[in-house]
Parts: structure tokens; C-alpha cells; sequence
């Protein structure tokens, strides 16, 4: 908790000083929110779809280790390879910025739950079967509780990827705002007090996303249940 | 050959039935576009432009150069501040640096150092440092500590220790911290190229390929970005684990 509070505090110092610096000419607010409003878009997308592929793979083990060779080869490939194709596509949209977030955590998260799920206690499977529990009761009742330590670091991990890929897009492919788009436009002014905001604020949003899964989510579930601490 | 047909003829199978598929359904009228070209469209320029291959080439060059320098000097800032142990900050400002995307630098050393292999090159390493340097530490953290009170009574010196037990010690953390250095360099790499890079590299191919419209170049690229990543982490890094830290009782998590 400390932390976040830390974290939080020298956000809100560098919104003070870009605002009393005028950087981006008074708007940073809103480069901010562009970027933030993508990334809870574009992640809640991708955990909600990466939960439902790897539950539903999870009733079919015979297809899973095929499905696995794949999503090993897609997560090998950086999101940011995606992005031209995308600007081709669906053009210089808020689209591509979420879809490249979507691409960026969707594969690795349900990689690592697949993992999760595979690594659960053969004796709470078989405790499930001896209640007479059915596919999905299996599934919500044993499976997801007991992966609830990797469905984490999946979760922290996606994060962080989702995050560098806005950037990439915003980089690339951003019309107007954004903190990728900010620090990049910037550029093309040598201005590099704007820059080094960006950058700073890039870099303390990443980690307060980190530190907002690890210690509302992790501190409330798995440690206080007991389980093991895994790290990034 | 039997292993082979056991491991992977299966694999193989269902391949060649998702191509045929993909090309079946790319090439009926109505779906057809220019944007979704077939995969025989995608092989074809795969081996009638070798320049896809230089590109590769070049990124990987700069993938293994920057890496290397990366990790020995993320070895050598964790080993220098785990000397000072009152920096416990450390860990914080490492995750905090790990949370910047290396692409974010490029901006900044652009104004600097100009378009060109310099800025490819710097950035690269600047993500590389980090992880290292990150594991690094936890490495040397969770070394023990009646193990290093031996080193002592066996009367090595400083570098004997860290060459002769430190390093040892610790490999698995290194292996970590050297894999996550190079995904994220890798990733880098093909962000960069694509804003600064001047002449060749699979990311500059990418752009470039995007300017003119040429879709091809942009599927080889995609491809050839997974294709290179993984095959240098399956074989290379699978090898090196296989005679370094397995070999001594060690797991890579």
C-alpha cells in the first residue's frame, strides 16, 4: 500500500510540474486519459477473451498441446510487428491502439493459464470427481481457486505487456493524444523537457498498474489465503 | 525417426491442414483481398526476395550485441550496489525502469545521437540492463550465506569468489534474467528499427513494406519476427540450460 501511495504521490508531482510548465501546452490531463482509457479497454478485452479461450480449451486436453505449439509461436512475435499491418487495416483509429493491446497480453495470458490450470493437485481433481462435481463445477469450484497464484502473475504479466504495446501503437500510430504519441510528437520540436514528462509518467503508470494488481488483488486473495508468493 | 514421428509428425499434420485450409478460403471469390494474401503468396516472396533474410540478419546482429552488453552491465550494477547493502531502493527503481518500454527512450537518444545503428544499439541495451540487473539481485539475495562463509575460510579473493562461487551459485537466476533481457531487447529491436533505422532490420522492412502498400513483406516480416525469436530460444537457450544449469540440479522457472 505504501508503495501505490508513493507511486501515486509522484504522478500527481509531475501532472504539477507539467501543468506549471505548460507541457503540452496545458493538456497533459488529457494525453493521460487517452492513454488510461485504452489500456482499461483494451486489457479488459483481452482478459475477458484470453478467460473464456483457456476455459474452453480446458474441456478439450486433446487439442490443447496443438493450441499450445501456436499461441507459443504468437506470443514470440512483438506486438509492435502487428502495428503497420493494423494502421493498413484498421487505420489510424483508437481501434488499432486497443487491438494491439488485446495482442500484446491476450496470447501470454492464456498461455500461463493453460499452465495454471494444468499445474493444479491431481487430488483435487480427483477430490471433485468423488463429489460428483461436473465439468464446470470442476472448473469453477477446484480449478480456477487452486490456479488463482498463476492466474495472477498471468494477469500481472499481460499488464505489463498491454502497457508497452500502447506505447509502441501510440507511437506509431496515435492522431492526437496519448503519452506515447506525446513523447514522440515531441520530438519533431527538440523539445525535450516534454520527453522526459512523458517518459517519466510512461514509466510510474507501468509500475502503479503493477503494484495496483499485486496489492489490492494479490495482498486480498492468495496471501491472505495462504498461498505461495510468486513473483514477476 | 521414430522420436521424430512420435514428437512431431502430428504437429506437422495439422500444419500443412491449416495452410491448406488458409488457402483454400483465401482464394474463393469474394473473400480473396489483397490484404489476406495466401500462404503460397507469403512463401513465395520468402524465397524470391533474399533481402528478407538480410533484414533478419541485421536484427539479429543487433539483437546478440546489444544483449550481451546489456546483461554484463546489469550483472556488474546489481554485483556493485548488492556491495553497498544499504540501497535497498534498488529493487523499487529497477521495477520502476523495467516498467518503461525501451521504445520510450527512442525519442530522447533520436534528438541526441540522430537516426542510425547508435540509437538502435543504446536503446537496445538500455532494456537489456534491467532485467538483468533485476534477477541478478534476487540472485545474489538468495545466495547462501554459510556457502560464502566458506569462500572466506578457503581464502579467496574477491573476484575468486564471484568467479568461483557467486556466479555458479546463482546461474539459474542468470538464465532468467538473461532469457527475459533478450524477449524484451528482441522486442525492442523491431519497435526501434521501425522509427529510427535507416537501411535494413525486420522492423524497418515492416515500415517501409507499410508505406508502400506491400502487404507480403508485412506477413513475411510478422512471421519472420515469432519464427527467429522462437527458434533462437528453443535451440540456443534450451541448449545452454541443458549444459549449464540442469546439468548442475538446477531448475529455470
Amino acid at each position: 500500500m505504501k508503495k501505490i501511495v508513493i507511486v501515486l504521490v509522484l504522478i500527481a508531482i509531475t501532472i504539477g510540474y507539467a501543468y506549471y510548465e505548460q507541457i503540452a501546452a496545458g493538456h497533459i490531463f488529457a494525453h493521460l486519459w487517452a492513454s488510461l482509457s485504452r489500456i482499461i479497454i483494451g486489457y479488459a478485452l483481452s482478459v475477458a477473451a484470453s478467460f473464456l479461450t483457456a476455459l474452453a480449451l480446458s474441456f478439450l486436453p486433446g487439442i490443447q498441446k496443438y493450441v499450445r505449439v501456436y499461441l507459443n509461436f504468437l506470443i514470440s512475435i512483438p506486438t509492435i510487428a502487428w502495428i503497420p499491418l493494423l494502421l493498413i487495416v484498421t487505420g489510424i483509429t483508437n481501434r488499432t491502439m486497443i487491438i494491439a493491446i488485446f495482442l500484446g497480453s491476450y496470447f501470454a495470458i492464456v498461455f500461463n493459464l493453460l499452465d495454471g490450470f494444468k499445474t493444479v493437485d491431481k487430488n483435487l481433481v480427483l477430490l471433485g470427481r468423488n463429489l460428483e462435481y461436473n465439468q464446470a463445477q470442476r472448473l469453477i469450484r477446484i480449478m480456477v481457486p487452486a490456479s488463482l497464484n498463476t492466474i495472477l502473475v498471468s494477469l500481472k504479466l499481460g499488464i505489463s505487456y498491454s502497457w508497452r504495446a500502447l506505447i509502441g501503437a501510440e507511437m506509431l500510430g496515435a492522431a492526437t493524444k496519448g503519452l506515447g504519441y506525446l513523447s514522440f510528437a515531441s520530438r519533431q520540436f527538440y523539445d525535450l523537457k516534454t520527453m522526459f514528462t512523458a517518459l517519466v509518467l510512461i514509466g510510474l503508470i507501468g509500475y502503479f498498474l503493477i503494484q495496483l494488481l499485486t496489492h489490492f488483488i494479490e495482498e486480498n486473495t492468495i496471501r491472505k489465503w495462504g498461498f505461495n508468493d510468486h513473483t514477476m | 525417426m521414430a522420436w521424430f514421428k512420435k514428437l512431431y509428425l502430428d504437429h506437422i499434420l495439422i500444419l500443412i491442414a491449416i495452410l491448406g485450409l488458409a488457402q483454400f478460403i483465401l482464394t474463393r471469390p469474394g473473400i480473396a483481398s489483397p490484404i489476406f494474401p495466401t500462404p503460397l503468396v507469403i512463401l513465395e516472396r520468402m524465397i524470391h526476395f533474399p533481402k528478407i533474410w538480410v533484414h533478419a540478419l541485421s536484427s539479429i546482429i543487433r539483437l546478440f550485441v546489444s544483449v550481451i552488453t546489456g546483461f554484463i552491465l546489469g550483472v556488474l550494477i546489481a554485483v556493485v550496489i548488492r556491495a553497498f547493502k544499504k540501497l535497498s531502493f534498488f529493487e523499487d527503481a529497477i521495477s520502476f525502469f523495467m516498467s518503461i518500454p525501451g521504445i520510450s527512450w527512442a525519442p530522447i537518444f533520436i534528438i541526441l545521437l540522430g537516426f542510425g545503428d547508435r540509437v538502435i544499439l543504446l536503446v537496445a541495451v538500455i532494456t537489456a540492463i534491467f532485467p538483468a540487473a533485476y534477477y541478478t539481485w534476487h540472485g545474489l539475495l538468495a545466495l547462501d550465506l554459510h556457502q560464502k562463509q566458506l569462500t572466506d575460510l578457503m581464502g579467496y579473493n574477491t573476484v575468486q569468489r564471484y568467479i568461483q562461487f557467486v556466479f555458479p551459485a546463482m546461474a539459474n537466476y542468470l538464465v532468467i534474467g538473461f532469457k527475459l533481457s533478450f524477449a524484451r531487447t528482441w522486442r525492442t529491436i523491431i519497435a526501434i528499427e521501425m522509427i529510427c533505422a535507416t537501411t535494413s532490420g525486420l522492423g524497418y522492412m515492416a515500415m517501409d513494406a507499410r508505406e508502400l502498400l506491400n502487404i507480403r513483406d508485412l506477413y513475411c516480416g510478422i512471421l519472420l519476427s515469432g519464427l527467429t525469436f522462437l527458434v533462437i530460444d528453443k535451440i540456443v537457450f534450451s541448449t545452454l540450460e541443458h549444459y549449464t544449469v540442469r546439468r548442475w540440479g538446477m531448475k529455470v522457472k
